[in-house]
């Protein structure tokens, strides 16, 4: 009978706990607190703290995946290193002519007055040192932060694309949101036909680019990329390749599926366009 | 001095999460090792112990992953459910503890969706892609949970006692 009383009185407290929790969490997501100092200093310090741990256990990792996939390997090596030879070779030839290029552009725009950086020289390398645990969010961690002069909304690429954008800097550590979370919004065009359209992520599977005109010529196949339209993400990047178009004669836009040129499972090193 | 076992225990979880265990996605969808550990934990100890190792572990995604504090409250009521049906439900058996956690996967998923959608407003994926996600992280934190089952049950009785 005590027990049974006692029982009671503890599940009472927890439910009072819920309510408690609850209410909290509406005050702690209110624009003002959310992006108030002390609640913001919490977050870095716990990130600043966690992050030597988060280093070590993905060093550790990435050690003994690379190591028992270089062992299956080896076989093939010899092969692969003299395709690789041939491919530095051809790298190595159109790095000269994209040199040249460069500096034509820069001269022309030093003509026609226009402030520019090198995208080049603004390129940060970074590791991926943590991935978002939950379905429901499409972000990585990586070892660049403020110290490195990262900054909040500065895109992320790899050698294959479009990655992302920086939402959050702590001192030695940012957090990306990936283009693939549905809360990611880029504004897109068609490399082809130039129509422009804004591409969001589905979490998993294909992008989808929403306010694409219905007279747009889009085809599957024609390569997306980056407009240029906003300040973060820079023009010409791709963002991946048109896999579907669906057009219907009474809507005013059409609805084009798009696989990300960036293979998000395989991601391990990135660059940060700093600002 | 528990306490702060426990503390660590979960933010050790939380590393291999973050570190490991995201990368090993299938078909793009992760597991969920600190909602097996809030489950596992529950289905062990009872509600009020379930409650709060998954406050505990909620926290510590939100605080280190900045995602609305909505882990806080669904990992914590999760595991407070799953305590109190635990007996009535589940029994407390490793083939009942992985029942468990595919209930707690679908109960979580349905916490979060309505804290996340209907209350944030923040963009879902499709409802075809929920559904799959929802599928498939169903089965793969039912399987992952036999496995951790006697790491949790071993852990647990080395802090807990």
């Amino acid at each position: 009978m005590y027990y049974y009383e006692s029982s009671r009185r503890r599940r009472k407290g927890v439910y009072l706990w819920i309510i408690v929790l609850v209410i909290a969490v509406i005050i702690l997501n209110a624009p003002a607190v959310r992006r108030s100092k002390p609640l913001r200093a919490v977050r870095i310090i716990a990130n600043n703290v966690l992050f030597p741990f988060k280093y070590v256990f993905n060093a550790a990792y990435g050690g003994s995946t690379s190591g028992a996939r270089g062992f299956f390997r080896l076989k093939g090596i010899q092969k692969e290193n003299e395709q690789l030879k041939a491919e530095i070779k051809e790298y190595k030839t159109k790095i000269v002519l994209l040199d040249e290029f460069s500096r034509e552009n820069e001269k022309l725009r030093g003509a026609l007055n226009f402030r520019s950086k090198s995208m080049i020289s603004r390129l940060l390398p970074a590791e991926i040192i943590g991935m978002s645990g939950s379905n429901w969010f499409n972000i990585i961690e990586i070892n660049r932060g403020s110290a490195d002069k990262v900054a909040t909304d500065s895109a992320v690429i790899n050698s294959e694309g479009l990655v992302g954008r920086v939402f959050d800097v702590s001192q030695y550590s940012s957090k990306v949101l990936l283009i693939t979370d549905p809360s990611s919004a880029v504004s897109v065009l068609d490399a082809v036909t130039g129509d422009m359209g804004i591409a969001s992520g589905n979490s998993i599977g294909p992008l989808k680019i929403r306010y694409m005109s219905a007279t747009a010529a889009v085809k599957i196949g024609d390569k997306i990329i980056t407009s240029g339209m906003s300040d973060i993400f820079p023009k010409g990047v791709i963002v991946g390749v048109v896999r579907s178009v669906n057009k219907k004669d009474y809507d005013i836009f059409q609805k084009v599926d798009v696989d990300p040129a960036v293979n998000f499972s395989r991601l391990d090193k990135v660059f940060v366009i700093t600002r | 001095m528990k306490k702060i076992k426990i503390v660590i225990c979960i933010i050790l979880v939380y590393l291999l999460q973050i570190t490991v265990i995201s990368r090993l996605s299938v078909f793009g969808v992760k597991a969920d090792l600190l909602l097996i550990v809030t489950t596992l934990f529950a289905v062990t100890y009872g509600a009020e112990e379930g409650f709060l190792m998954g406050l505990f572990c909620g926290l510590v995604q939100d605080l280190c992953g900045g995602s609305f504090y909505m882990q806080t409250i669904s990992k914590a009521i999760l595991g407070f459910l799953i305590g109190t049906f635990k007996e009535s439900v589940f029994g407390t058996e490793e083939g009942v503890a992985l029942t468990a956690v595919a209930v707690a996967t679908v109960t979580n998923f349905i916490l979060e969706l309505t804290i996340l959608f209907f209350f944030f407003g923040r963009p879902v994926a499709s409802p075809l892609v929920l559904a799959v996600t929802l599928g498939i992280s169903c089965l793969y934190n039912s399987l992952l949970a036999p496995l951790f089952y006697p790491v949790v049950k071993f852990g647990s009785r080395l802090v807990m006692e």
